[in-house]
């Protein structure tokens, strides 16, 4: 395993540790259903739904549709939020 | 790796900033996800479409429960159980949505318990018409006027049981005769105290049947009127309990038999057979005939038999005299005695 791989997955292990990564999908998740995130991919599921069929779509469908979506309709804002809490964990770890 | 041996001030910053992108883009993911299994479980569930529910046409259709008869079966608005466009709606155990106006179910303050503790699964399926039916554990369904009786009458606002369409055919246990205008064991008000034991366990009494409640069985006898094996005053004595001292065989079976099989005759026989000690049980049905007052009146076997012997109607006419419900609900009923031989007859003779 090289060095990087290490790094992350120790960083990851400290993430899970420290229940950080259950507090930044909190955080997360809280904040796009404020900013309405989750209803415009509810309606975008719908879209998908009635056009695959309510009987015939899987997870996998609404996930390749989904997911892409979703990574775009992100807010700016939330994802600076994210990514601030983000690197001052890291920081902090880093320090010590 | 130790998190202090990563190179925290060292590090370039490109690399924790690769770093920090990841974690955020997982947590999208994973976001993601979240919301697809959720869609996805509403879907296969059928609420993902709830939300676009008109709420004027939910009110239309009597969604809420509340129906224009107020509150649903165990108080809590269950709505009415039954569907507007005429096909047959199935509720296995979803609260049912949209429907009648009329309450499906239950009757305002009283309480069908016994009703609704049996199977759990209510399975009712409904017609426009009003006809009900039941399905799967097999509950009876009525549309219950307020204060009503248990297996209605029409005259006294209750659900039409039937018509004879398709919805009676999926009864598991036919709900009573359609379209009989008569009382089909209408009792009054509270009657499940009465009733005790399951109800469903007895079917409505037609007027065509010998409606003579077995004690093991605990059902009725779903023979015509002139079946043998019980007496003119065992059917007697149900209809009177069931339906109160008014009611009355109906006549016109023995004169309309045709295959000249004199029931008078044979009625006197059997009841002279019986209180002969000769035995009246047969195989199939054995103490059918003992058991017409031991099921809802409460009184046991021998008890019966010595009302009978004695003052052949007091016994019926107090069993059903007063509104069934409430002149024995609060006795308790004994579990009728097994079959006893022949020390009874002995006694009474």
């Amino acid at each position: 395993m090289n060095k990087d791989a290490q790094m992350r997955a120790t960083i990851n292990q400290k993430l899970i540790e420290t229940g950080e990564r259950e507090r930044l999908k909190d955080l997360l998740r809280a904040k796009l259903i404020e900013c309405g995130w989750k209803d415009q991919l509810k309606a975008h599921c719908k879209d998908v739904i009635k056009e695959k069929g309510l009987e015939h779509v899987t997870v996998d469908d609404l996930v390749a549709e989904i997911t892409p979506k979703g990574r775009a309709l992100v807010p700016d804002s939330v994802k600076k939020e994210l990514l601030q809490r983000i690197r001052t964990f890291l920081a902090q770890h880093a320090n010590l | 790796m130790k998190m202090e041996d990563l190179p925290g001030s060292g590090l370039e910053n490109s690399k924790l900033e690769a770093v920090a992108h990841e974690i955020y883009a997982e947590l999208v993911e994973d976001a993601c996800l979240g919301l697809c299994f959720e869609v996805h479980r509403a879907v296969k569930c059928g609420y993902f479409f709830l939300d676009d529910t008109d709420p004027d046409s939910t009110k239309d259709f009597g969604g809420g429960g509340q129906g224009s008869g107020g509150q649903g079966t165990w108080g809590q608005g269950f709505g009415d159980w039954g569907h507007r466009n005429g096909a047959l709606q199935d509720t296995d155990r979803a609260l049912g949505t949209g429907g009648h106006k009329e309450r499906a179910l239950g009757t305002k303050g009283h309480s069908f318990g016994a009703w609704g503790h049996r199977g759990g699964a209510l399975g009712t399926r409904r017609h426009e018409d009003g006809a009900l039916g039941t399905r799967g554990s097999g509950f009876g369904a009525w549309d219950g006027a307020p204060g009503m009786g248990l297996w209605g009458t029409q005259g006294q606002g209750f659900g039409d049981w039937g018509h004879g369409d398709r919805a009676l055919r999926d009864t598991d246990r036919a709900l009573g005769s359609g379209g009989h205008k008569e009382r089909v064991l209408g009792t009054r008000g509270h009657a499940f105290g009465v009733l005790g034991g399951p109800p469903t366990s007895h079917p409505p009494l037609s007027p065509q049947q010998c409606g003579v409640i077995s004690e093991h069985t605990k059902k009725m006898c779903t023979r015509s009127l002139r079946c043998p094996q019980h007496t003119d005053e065992q059917r007697r004595a149900v209809r009177v309990y069931l339906l109160g001292p008014s009611a009355s065989l109906p006549e016109s079976e023995a004169g309309a038999d045709a295959d000249g099989f004199d029931v008078a005759e044979s009625q006197a026989l059997m009841s002279r057979l019986q209180w002969d000690g000769a035995s009246d049980i047969s195989p199939s049905d054995s103490a059918s005939s003992k058991a017409s007052e031991c099921v809802w009146g409460g009184t046991n076997n021998s008890e019966s038999r010595k009302t009978k012997k004695k003052k052949p109607h007091l016994g019926l006419v107090s069993g059903g005299g007063a509104p069934p419900g409430l002149g024995s609900s609060k006795k308790k009923k004994p579990k009728p005695p097994p079959p006893h031989p022949p020390s009874i007859y002995d006694d009474i003779n």
